[in-house]
């Protein structure tokens, strides 16, 4: 099966491009293997404690609980993007796994297709 | 082998991420395609931040001439040709866009 | 090869709906096929064929509907990206009760797995965004 590679380089609630994203990395685990590398300000889309509804944009962070149970379960960021923004992997909503930054065009490159949010 | 591709201005996010990637990038897998605003990337004061990417890395002439930056590239970065663009999207397995 | 192209940005506004243009153009012009072009996120502006482009400006519509002219591409829109910005074709429009449709009918309203497809079934696929 191949293996797809999503990137979340937006942060959540600025623009919609992170909630769309995640649109389509729902929709990629139907077809194939995912994974999920969000890079730079897109970490804050996993941000514990989001609480939209006063602002009016949607609480899409609920979603990412669901995504093991689409078998999206690969979900990695840099030690260098936690470090950068103080980020404790405590503070997201889901597990992460961190990979260096020096590594991040070996990592990519294992995988068969990358689409890019 | 990984096609990277840049649109976004020198002090992006994009771009910061980008060639803080490519630092550790390897010649033979990796190489980087600067297009739209990314060809300021591509402009002779940004030598010292092109200098670290060890990949190569090659700039869209339409974008550089709109721009009119084609007298300020910096050396060592080949100008290509959307039909160059498409040659080098084939011979990469993957192209990966930092946005 | 077979290439999958993906638009995520308005015309005009950004830079990124020409590139892709530009690329399509070059993928055709050096003998290899697009499998499918998809517009996604803001992309989908795209496909609104109520654009009335100045005069001495590059035409966007017109310059989509050339390609699927003379190439037959398959230019598709998704349908949650479309509806969000207002972009509709009869069915939505009629099923919305909205005033009426404004897809341009070379490009097609369809659901995200078409990206998915897209991306899974092209040899090499390339993303432009905003």
């Amino acid at each position: 099966m191949k293996r797809i590679l999503f990137t979340q380089s937006k942060p959540p609630h600025g623009s919609i491009n992170a909630q769309e994203g995640l649109d389509a990395i729902l929709m990629g685990s139907a077809f194939a293997e995912c994974a999920v590398l969000f890079q730079g300000d897109g970490l804050y889309q996993l941000l514990k404690h989001q609480q939209p509804d006063d602002l009016g944009t949607k609480n899409f962070a609920a979603t990412f609980g669901a995504l093991a149970d689409y078998g999206v379960d690969q979900i990695f960021c840099t030690r260098e993007d936690l470090l950068d923004r103080q980020l404790d992997t405590e503070e997201l909503v889901i597990p992460m796994t961190t990979i260096r930054q020096d590594t991040i065009c070996e990592f990519i490159s294992t995988f068969d297709l990358v689409l890019d949010f | 082998m990984v096609l990277h591709t840049l649109n976004k201005l020198p002090q992006s996010a994009a771009a910061i991420a980008c060639l803080k990637a490519l630092t550790k990038a390897s010649k033979d897998r990796d190489a980087l395609l600067l297009l739209e605003d990314g060809v300021y990337v591509a402009d002779k004061a940004n030598e010292a931040l092109v200098k670290q990417v060890p990949v190569r890395v090659y700039a869209l002439g339409v974008d550089l001439e709109a721009r009119g930056l084609t007298h300020r590239v910096l050396q060592g970065i080949e100008v290509v040709s959307y039909n160059d663009f498409v040659q080098l999207v084939a011979e990469h397995k993957m192209t990966k866009a930092w946005i | 090869m077979k290439f999958a192209i993906v638009v995520q940005g308005a015309p005009y506004s950004h830079q990124a709906s020409l590139s892709a243009l530009h690329f399509a153009r070059a993928v055709l012009a050096t003998g290899h096929e697009i499998y499918r072009v998809f517009f996604y996120n803001d992309g989908i502006y795209n496909a609104n064929d109520l654009i009335v482009s100045p005069q001495d400006e590059t035409d966007i519509r017109v310059e989509w509907l050339s390609l699927v002219e003379k190439y037959d591409i398959e230019l598709i829109t998704c349908v949650a990206s479309s509806l969000r910005r207002g972009l509709l074709n009869e069915t939505e429009a009629d099923r919305y009760a909205k005033r009426g449709a404004n897809l341009n009918t070379a490009f097609e309203i369809s659901g995200l797995g078409q990206l998915i497809d897209a991306g899974l079934t092209a040899d090499r696929t390339v993303t432009f965004a905003a």
